[in-house]
């Protein structure tokens, strides 16, 4: 497994160190504007699973597809180095933006304060939601894929709202759907943090994970290249 | 004999082109050549062996073994060229090699090395600069650094001068003949594969129209050269196709000697290069 993610290591190289310094930028910006814990948990698990997923997509940029699945594999195997592969190097630039931000002058409370088992679990939690959301879209469409399902999201969100207006005050789906996932977060967010809590936490993730590398497994063994 | 790679019945549909029940042998050892006019199924069918279409039916065997099921296995034998070479564009030669080479257990680096100074390419350059002559001599020496037993090629020669396109063939003919390489290349260049070539597959409009050995199809087919009303007054045994000019008629037969002897002096006969038979398979006024 390491051979491939050697390989997008150095494939991928000029990109990795524009992320290190991005990732570098944005660590010591959320450390200086003291954004509170949950903002930068949000953020990072946002920016650092798109970060990753760009890597991705350039393989799409460059056709490189054929190439890679004239290499001695199978497109299952494929998948499931992406998803190893994505995953180092999740870790890796999460690792890396709290170094930074360890070494930024008078900001050690701050990073004890984030770096609590919860937070890290949560950021865990958020990130696999957002590959397991965003992996089968690249890996079927490359590049497109990220526009499909941004668009897509927003054009969702902008009429689930619409309608969860227009359907009045009273209780009916659309509100009660908007207020599950509300009540959701605020549950993840508040949560005192038990083993139970931390386990489901991540049997969920693993889940999530393993749904979406079927997924993609799934549309590559049927993708024509 | 035993077969490189055996394709039988094999079936690939997309808008507006079939590839229909595609049946061919390559024996061990040998090379051979696919030729057809432009759109005919060659890329498709070098695409199926290497499991980058999915085919709708049909069995394809790669030493013996379903290219699916042994997939890993079976690529680790093939060495690869496409008609147009897909790789990181902004990476270099030496990093893209890199990247590749941990993948074949039987990489010999010093080899590539080899070939890259034969080749006289720059390592340090990026992809994208390379001209597409040079993208080209840089895949063929990915293809031949891992002792690759099978070597599939799609239009290898395209874009590249005549003196490495010779060097090109006397390399794949020495492999064949020291090593005991299989080498299957579509062509649009038939003189290469006049030259080298053990079997020529002939493939029009998604369909087969022949595979036999390159001796036999030269030995056999030929043009026959005559006035306007020739084709009125003469049945030709094994027609394939005619071609009409202000001069005169020409027509392909599949049989050379029943031909010779049609009772008409009005006519000369030539043996047919491949040129010729692609020209009449594919594009002739009139084939069957």
């Amino acid at each position: 497994m390491f051979k491939y993610v050697r390989r997008e290591l150095i494939l991928n190289k000029n990109l990795i160190i524009m992320f290190l310094v991005y990732v570098s930028v944005l660590g010591i910006w959320a450390s200086l504007q003291k954004i509170p814990s949950k903002m930068v948990i949000m953020l990072f698990s946002f920016i650092v699973p798109m970060l990753s997923l760009s890597l991705q997509a350039r393989e799409d940029k460059f056709k490189a597809w054929v190439s890679t699945c004239s290499l001695p594999t199978t497109r299952n195997t494929l998948i499931k180095a992406r998803f190893f592969t994505i995953w180092i190097f999740t870790f890796t630039a999460l690792l890396y933006a709290v170094v930074v931000g360890a070494l930024i002058p008078g900001n050690q409370a701050m990073l004890a304060q984030l770096l609590t088992l919860k937070t890290l679990f949560l950021c865990l939690f958020f990130i696999s939601l957002c590959l397991a959301l965003l992996l089968p879209f690249i890996i079927r469409f490359g590049i497109v894929g990220i526009m499909i399902f941004l668009v897509a999201a927003q054009v969702l969100g902008i009429v689930f709202l619409m309608l969860t207006r227009l359907t009045g005050r009273n209780e009916n789906f659309f509100r009660s759907f908007l207020n599950l996932i509300i009540d959701g977060i605020k549950y993840l967010f508040n949560h005192q943090g038990t083993l139970l809590f931390y386990f489901t936490i991540i049997l969920a993730a693993a889940a999530l994970n393993l749904f979406s590398l079927k997924i993609s497994q799934f549309l590559l063994a049927r993708k024509d290249f | 004999m035993e077969y490189a790679i055996e394709v039988k019945g094999l079936r690939k549909e997309y808008k507006g082109f079939n590839l229909q029940d595609v049946s061919f042998r390559v024996p061990q050892g040998y090379i051979m050549g696919l030729i057809g006019p432009n759109g005919a199924g060659k890329t498709t069918i070098i695409k199926l062996i290497m499991n980058l279409l999915i085919r709708k039916t049909g069995e394809i065997r790669v030493f013996g073994k379903d290219n699916i099921q042994h997939e890993a296995e079976i690529k680790e034998r093939i060495g690869f060229v496409y008609d147009i070479p897909h790789f990181y564009e902004d990476v270099n030669l030496k990093n893209l090699a890199s990247a590749m080479s941990p993948f074949y257990s039987k990489w010999d680096n010093s080899f590539f090395l080899k070939l890259i100074d034969e080749f006289e390419l720059p390592l340090a350059k990026k992809f994208k600069k390379l001209s597409h002559g040079m993208k080209m001599k840089f895949s063929l020496a990915l293809a031949l650094s891992h002792d690759a037993d099978l070597i599939l090629m799609d239009e290898p020669t395209a874009g590249l001068d005549p003196v490495f396109r010779q060097d090109l063939m006397d390399r794949l003919s020495k492999m064949m003949l020291d090593e005991g390489k299989t080498v299957l290349f579509s062509t649009h260049i038939t003189s290469d594969l006049e030259r080298i070539a053990d079997f020529i597959t002939f493939i029009n409009d998604g369909e087969i129209v022949f595979s036999s050995k390159r001796e036999d199809i030269l030995e056999n087919w030929g043009v026959i050269k005559a006035g306007q009303d020739f084709l009125e007054h003469s049945k030709v045994p094994g027609f394939k196709g005619f071609r009409k000019s202000d001069f005169g008629v020409e027509v392909l037969t599949s049989e050379i000697k029943e031909a010779a002897a049609i009772s008409s002096s009005d006519y000369i006969i030539e043996k047919a290069n491949l040129e010729d038979i692609m020209y009449f398979m594919g594009r002739g006024d009139q084939n069957v």
